[in-house]
């Protein structure tokens, strides 16, 4: 590929930052046939009217990238700067339009199996029960734990992982090295655990409710709670489905309510 | 015709609802107390579940060593939860150290 442009612009930061800021609203306009393409594309929009004066070479580059394209949303952002490496080296004749999709789809994949257990699989459930250990006080600020823990790692790693993705041209060994998404993961798993046993110790002591009858110790009612959870876990893991054990749970309040039980 | 079919089982869901309300505040109070004792062990469900998603284990070490910690920490000597769930963070955390450490 040789296309001669006399001056090829570069990508500053204030451009990777615009890249940023518009990689928020990549799945604003999600579709079922081409997934976060439109996104994709409104994203790298500016670098790409910058990389191109021509206007008919920019709306030719910008709609390439309207082609099918779906990953974990936040490591989108990992392409996305890669992408826009790629486009200025395209721009110098250095990189072929192939090399550009090339890279997104070998990318997309991994990135959202990745992505999908770090973000989904780990940082979700622990900010949300580092958030829940401050609910059973009663706390009114409880749910801004949640969104200051999450997203805090959260935008953080999306601009890092942008950045990255830029110097790197796309190196996923470089991302691993550097961000441990793997190890972080398994971190985050035992914290969330360990948090949520917790949890189930002191409910009993920070809300009434929980108290089955004040004559069993604020020891017992913890076990008492533990030993519910384990049991539904114990449940769920012999195959039993959530939606089944909530019915059935609701049966059985029922039944102990009508013989005066409960 | 997807958008269409959500829209209308949303108008045909919503009055259901509507009504149902109406005959809940009906029953007898049994039955309320029956809920209200569902509602509040709800959450159970949803922390086994977490436990069902993150582990490989049914008692988990991890929900385990967080479970003493609280007891100790939060029952015995009770310490203010914010200190007691900053505890559990750090056994949680102590305890994969530990475990890569002996792997």
């Amino acid at each position: 590929m040789s296309i001669d442009h006399k001056a090829v612009s570069t990508i500053g930061n204030l451009d990777l930052l615009r890249i940023f800021w518009r990689a928020l609203v990549i799945q604003a306009s999600w579709s079922f046939d081409r997934m976060q393409s439109l996104g994709f594309a409104y994203a790298l929009r500016p670098v790409l009217e910058k990389l191109y004066p021509d206007r008919a070479e920019f709306e030719s580059r910008l709609t390439a990238h309207m082609e099918y394209f779906n990953t974990q949303p936040y490591l989108a952002s990992f392409i996305l700067g890669a992408v826009a490496r790629l486009e200025q080296e395209r721009a110098a004749g250095r990189a072929s339009s192939e090399d550009i999709s090339r890279l997104k789809a070998a990318l997309m994949a991994p990135l959202g199996a990745l992505g999908d257990s770090f973000f989904w699989g780990s940082l979700m459930p622990l900010s949300s029960v580092i958030a829940v250990a401050f609910l059973i006080t009663g706390a009114w600020w409880a749910p801004l734990v949640f969104l200051g823990f999450y997203n805090s790692w959260h935008l953080a790693i999306r601009a890092g992982v942008l950045f990255r993705g830029y110097q790197s041209s796309g190196d996923a060994m470089d991302l691993m090295v550097r961000y441990r998404f793997t190890k972080m993961a398994r971190l985050f798993k035992a914290v969330t655990l360990s948090v949520l046993g917790g949890i189930l110790a002191l409910v009993a002591s920070q809300r009434p409710e929980y108290r089955q009858a004040a004559a069993i110790p604020l020891l017992g009612e913890a076990g008492i709670g533990l030993a519910i959870t384990v049991a539904m876990a114990s449940l769920l893991w012999r195959g039993g489905s959530p939606i089944k054990l909530m019915l059935g749970l609701a049966l059985l309040c029922l039944a102990l309510a009508y013989a005066g039980v409960a | 015709m997807f958008f269409l079919k959500s829209f209308f089982l949303f108008v045909l869901f919503l009055p259901i609802g509507f009504i149902a309300v109406v005959y809940f505040a009906r029953v007898p109070a049994v039955f309320h107390r029956a809920m209200e004792r569902f509602v509040t062990l709800l959450p159970f469900l949803g922390a086994a579940l977490v436990v069902r998603r993150l582990s490989v284990r049914m008692l988990d070490p991890f929900l385990l060593t967080g479970f003493a910690t609280a007891v100790v920490f939060g029952l015995v000597f009770q310490l203010p939860v914010l200190i007691v769930t900053l505890m559990t963070i750090v056994m949680g955390w102590m305890g994969v150290r530990f475990s890569e450490h002996r792997s």
